[in-house]
Formats: structure tokens, C-alpha cells, sequence
């Protein structure tokens, strides 16, 4: 165990000594992170796909079926499978359309949280400013209260 | 100390007359430490209480003191522009070579005579056996006592808020005529005996003070269980240089709570966000919030021996202080703390103490020395005893 006294006339002047070495200088504000345009635009392109085919088809195109008796078949199969699983398909189609107006109300919302996110960043950084002027204004405080003998560094501002 | 010539004593006891220019102001440093004086004096003499307050001569009782008012209250002005006349006059040039040093006493005396006049009545009837003068600068008094008498031993409490005044040479004839002088701290003690010599017959009292045991167990609510500093910045009046000082505090240390106690209120500062509390008023209060505390920043402190300083140390909690206060005593002598000349001083300083190697060293070291000069009400009773020649050993000799 050592010596577990403290001098203070011994610690004021390593304190001293210690920042007579420092350097100060005030911190520049930050920078807008900006925001990548190319996912951006990706999410709008499956957006604008979700628009066009939302509408999936809910009964039997017969043109499709083809002609003779091969298309006869198909045709009553076609009609009789759309008619069995009609109510199923309506009920799809009205959820995917309120599925992509979700979506629609969910880019929305989206693009109004990054506005504000880009308004606090703004805010922040104003904030920062005026913090960086406020300390610099301070280091100027400091710098012009000298100590009286001499003994003393003073802040640096280089 | 010779003891005071005791053989014609009566039944009626010790009677010692305390002159002091203000009785009744007991918020200031000076005014509490002259009761503390007259209270250890009480428990060896009766001790009577002669001061120029009062609307009209007349006697009243205040605990175990009579209180002879006489009636011509000192006018704050008169005393004003004599500590200004006393501080300014003395300067680096040797004493002697003031000029007009007579004129000068004058001048700074003028009014300050009179309201002493009915005294030396006030003591023909008293007859005490010994008179203590509150205030190195109380000429009117010490004109009074020799009025009355040049034969009763007189003591002197200097009261040296001002360590300049203490050299002003018209002061000179108190200290002449005194048997003693009694000073409160090193600092006091050390100028008088620069100025007068008689190292034997100056003595330091210390004060009668204590830790609060009840201040440990909460800490107060508005700083809860956080690590804290705490900024004394609520002296007689809030100067600029206080106030920003204390703004500077929690600026620059944004990462630890800063409790800020000032004359209109008291704000807790967490990660640069401030909340308003009402001023701090209860001294339990204060007691708490110095025993909890990681250190104590006194921006302010007392003028004559920087009590709150003091019970800071008493508490264990080590001290930040001006550099030319009386607390750097507390501080330098007593190892309890640092001291700062300018801002960029004061932020290291509290850099050097949130250390964890020097914070509760300083802490430790600074309530030793606390308790050890300031902490014992007996030790002080002693100590003023003796001084004034008064001890139960001279008085039984």
C-alpha cells in the first residue's frame, strides 16, 4: 500500500502541466447524411407494379380456351372452376387491393417521417452551430482570464 | 496568557464586557462567530453585552447575555467609508510611508466615535473584570474603554474579514492596548502578526462547528442517488462574475449532475437539461446536499473563515475555491481541496477531484483537518478561555 495522501499544491500543478499541452478547437457541425436515391426509386418502381396488377382475373376468359373439342372441355372446366372458386377470388381481389393501399398509405407515411427525419437533422445541426459559436465564445472568455502570475497556460486556440 | 488578577473578586464573579458595534446581526460569519466568542465567554463569566444599536439606552436580555444598548446605531455608511478608506490605503508601499496616516484616521473614524459615547458609563457601572472589543476597526469602542478606565485588561477579536484592513496604522492603537488578539483562522492570524508582532499574544480560535449526522441518511430529492457537484454560488449578492462561473460548470461537465444553489434559486442541472427548484434555505438542507456531494465548488465563500467551506470538509466532501479566499486555507493547510485563479483553473480543478484517485483523498484528508480545528465545541471553548486568560487552570491558580 503506498503513501494514500494527496498534495494538493502538488496536484494543482500536474493539472496545470497536464493542459498546458492541450489543444482546444471547436467541433464543426455535422453534415446531412444523404439519403441513397437508388432504393428509394426501387421501392417506387414495385409500388407502381403493385398498382397495375393488383387486379387479378375472377372468371373464365373463353378466347383462352382455344377452339374444337380440346377447347370445348377446357371451356366447361374453365367456367365450372371459376364458378367454384368465384367467391374465393373476389375475396382475394379485395384484400389485395386494400393490401396495396397499405402499401400506398404506408409510402406515405414514409415519406413524411423522412422529411421530419430531415428536419430534425436540421434542427440538430443549427442546434450544433450554435453550440460550437457558444463554446467558441467561451474559449475566447477563457483565454482573455490570464492567470495573474503568470505561472499558468491559458487555452489555446490554434 | 497570564490569568486576570482574580484576588479581589466578589461573589458576583468574572464580568466581562463585550463591546460589539452590531449585536443583533447574526446571518453574517462576523456577527455568528462574536456570539460563539461571548457564548464560550459565558461559561466562565457573566458576560454583559454593550453595543450602540437600539432606538433608545436601555438593557435587554438575549439567552445568557444582558445586552446594554446604547441607543446611536452606527450608520452603515460611516462604516463603509471607513473599510474603503482602510483597504485602499494599503497598499504594497511599506505602512510608513502613507501619507498623512493621522488625517487618513480621521477621516475614516469620522462618525464612528460618537455612537460610542454613553459606553464608558455603561462600563463605570458594570466594573468588568475584563472587556473584549469585537473589531480590529472598533476605535469608538476602544475610546470608550479608556474613558472608563486604563487598567482593565481588553482583548480583541479581530474580526479581519479584509486582511489589508488589519495593516491600516489608525487600527494600530487596539492592537497596542490589547492583552490579546484573538483571530479565527491561520490567514487572520499570520496578518496581524505581520502587521503587529506579539506573536504570543495573537491566538487563533478556530469554530465551533459540526457535521449534521442526519445529512447522510437521504440524499435530497431533487438530486436523488446521481452523482453530483455542487455549486455555491449564493452569496450576500449575485455578481456577474459568480454567475457565469457557475453556468461554466455544468457547460463544460455535461456527463455528471450539477446542483447549482443561488440567491433566488436552485437549479439541477442533467446532461444540458435544467430544471428550477426554490432556493436553498434550510441549512439541513444545504447540510444534505454538501454530505452527498462528489465535491463542493464554493464560488463565494465567507470573507472571515469560509464556514460553508468548512462544513463541506466536515462532511467529507473535498472543496473548489478562489485562490484569493479565505477558504484556500481550508483547502492548501488542510489539504481538502483546490484552488483556482481563473475559469480554466476552476475546470481542472473539478477535472482533478472527479478523479477517483484524488477526490476522496482531498475528502478524507480535508475532514481530518476539519474536525481537528474547527469541529469541537469544547476545543473552542477552551481555546477562547485561554485566551482571554480565562481558563479553569489560571482562574484556579
Amino acid at each position: 500500500v503506498g503513501d494514500p495522501t494527496v498534495d494538493p499544491e502538488q496536484l494543482l500543478e500536474r493539472l496545470r502541466e497536464e493542459h498546458n499541452t492541450l489543444r482546444w478547437g471547436p467541433l464543426p457541425p455535422g453534415q446531412l447524411r444523404v439519403i441513397e436515391e437508388d432504393s428509394q426509386s426501387r421501392n417506387r418502381r414495385s409500388l407502381e407494379y403493385l398498382h397495375r396488377h393488383w387486379a387479378l382475373p375472377d372468371k373464365f376468359d373463353p378466347a383462352s380456351s382455344g377452339a374444337g373439342l380440346r377447347g370445348k372441355i377446357i371451356g366447361v372446366f374453365g367456367r365450372l372452376t371459376f364458378r367454384v372458386l368465384g367467391p374465393y377470388l373476389r375475396e382475394e381481389r379485395e384484400l389485395l387491393a386494400h393490401l396495396v393501399q397499405a402499401n400506398q398509405a404506408l409510402e406515405q407515411r414514409c415519406d413524411n417521417l423522412t422529411v421530419r427525419c430531415e428536419e430534425l437533422s436540421q434542427d440538430m445541426i443549427d442546434r450544433q452551430a450554435a453550440e460550437a459559436e457558444n463554446q467558441a465564445k467561451l474559449a475566447v472568455w477563457l483565454h482573455l482570464e490570464a492567470p495573474e502570475d503568470g505561472g499558468s497556460p491559458t487555452s489555446a486556440s490554434a | 496568557m497570564t490569568a486576570l488578577p482574580l484576588n479581589d473578586l466578589s461573589a458576583r464573579g468574572l464580568v466581562v464586557a463585550l463591546l460589539a458595534p452590531h449585536w443583533s446581526r447574526t446571518n453574517h460569519e462576523v456577527g455568528w462567530i462574536t456570539r460563539q466568542v461571548a457564548g464560550a465567554l459565558a461559561c466562565s463569566a457573566r458576560v454583559e453585552v454593550v453595543s450602540p444599536e437600539g432606538a433608545a439606552p436601555g438593557i435587554t436580555s438575549d439567552s445568557v447575555f444582558s445586552v446594554h444598548q446604547l441607543g446611536s446605531p452606527i450608520e452603515p455608511s460611516a462604516e463603509l467609508r471607513r473599510d474603503l478608506i482602510a483597504i485602499g490605503s494599503v497598499g504594497d508601499s511599506p505602512l510608513d510611508a502613507l501619507p498623512s496616516t493621522t488625517a487618513l484616521g480621521r477621516l475614516a473614524n469620522r462618525d464612528l466615535i460618537a455612537p460610542w459615547s454613553g459606553a464608558s458609563g455603561v462600563l463605570a457601572t458594570l466594573s468588568p473584570d475584563l472587556i473584549v472589543i469585537a473589531g480590529h476597526q472598533s476605535v469608538g469602542a476602544l475610546a470608550a474603554v479608556d474613558d472608563y478606565s486604563g487598567e482593565v485588561p481588553v482583548v480583541v477579536l479581530a474580526q479581519g474579514s479584509e486582511l489589508r484592513s488589519l495593516a491600516f496604522p489608525p487600527f494600530l492603537p487596539l492592537f497596542d492596548r490589547a492583552r490579546s488578539v484573538l483571530t479565527i483562522t491561520q490567514a487572520e492570524r499570520n496578518a496581524v502578526i505581520d502587521g503587529y508582532g506579539r506573536p504570543e499574544s495573537v491566538y487563533r480560535l478556530g469554530a465551533p462547528l459540526a457535521a449534521n449526522p442526519i445529512a447522510f441518511s437521504e440524499p435530497d430529492s431533487s438530486v436523488g442517488h446521481d452523482d453530483y457537484l455542487l455549486v455555491l454560488a449564493d452569496g450576500d449578492i449575485e455578481d456577474q462574475e459568480t454567475s457565469g462561473l457557475s453556468q461554466l460548470v455544468p457547460s463544460r461537465f455535461p456527463g455528471i449532475t450539477v446542483a447549482i444553489t443561488r440567491p433566488d434559486t436552485f437549479c439541477v442541472w442533467r446532461r444540458g437539461r435544467m430544471t428550477e427548484h426554490p432556493p436553498i434555505e434550510r441549512s439541513s438542507d444545504l447540510a444534505r446536499l454538501m454530505a452527498w456531494a462528489r465535491a463542493t465548488v464554493d464560488l463565494r465563500p465567507g470573507r472571515l473563515f469560509a464556514r460553508r467551506s468548512i462544513e463541506s470538509l466536515l462532511y467529507g466532501t473535498p472543496i473548489v475555491v478562489p485562490h484569493d479566499s479565505r477558504a484556500r486555507e481550508h483547502a492548501e493547510r488542510g489539504r481538502g481541496g483546490l484552488w483556482f485563479a481563473n475559469p480554466a483553473e476552476l475546470t481542472w480543478c473539478i477535472e482533478g477531484l472527479l478523479d477517483p484517485a484524488a477526490g476522496p483523498t482531498l475528502g478524507a484528508q480535508g475532514r481530518s483537518y476539519a474536525e481537528a480545528e474547527y469541529g469541537s465545541t469544547d476545543r473552542f471553548i477552551d481555546r477562547v478561555l485561554e485566551a482571554c486568560g480565562l481558563s479553569p487552570a489560571s482562574v484556579t491558580a
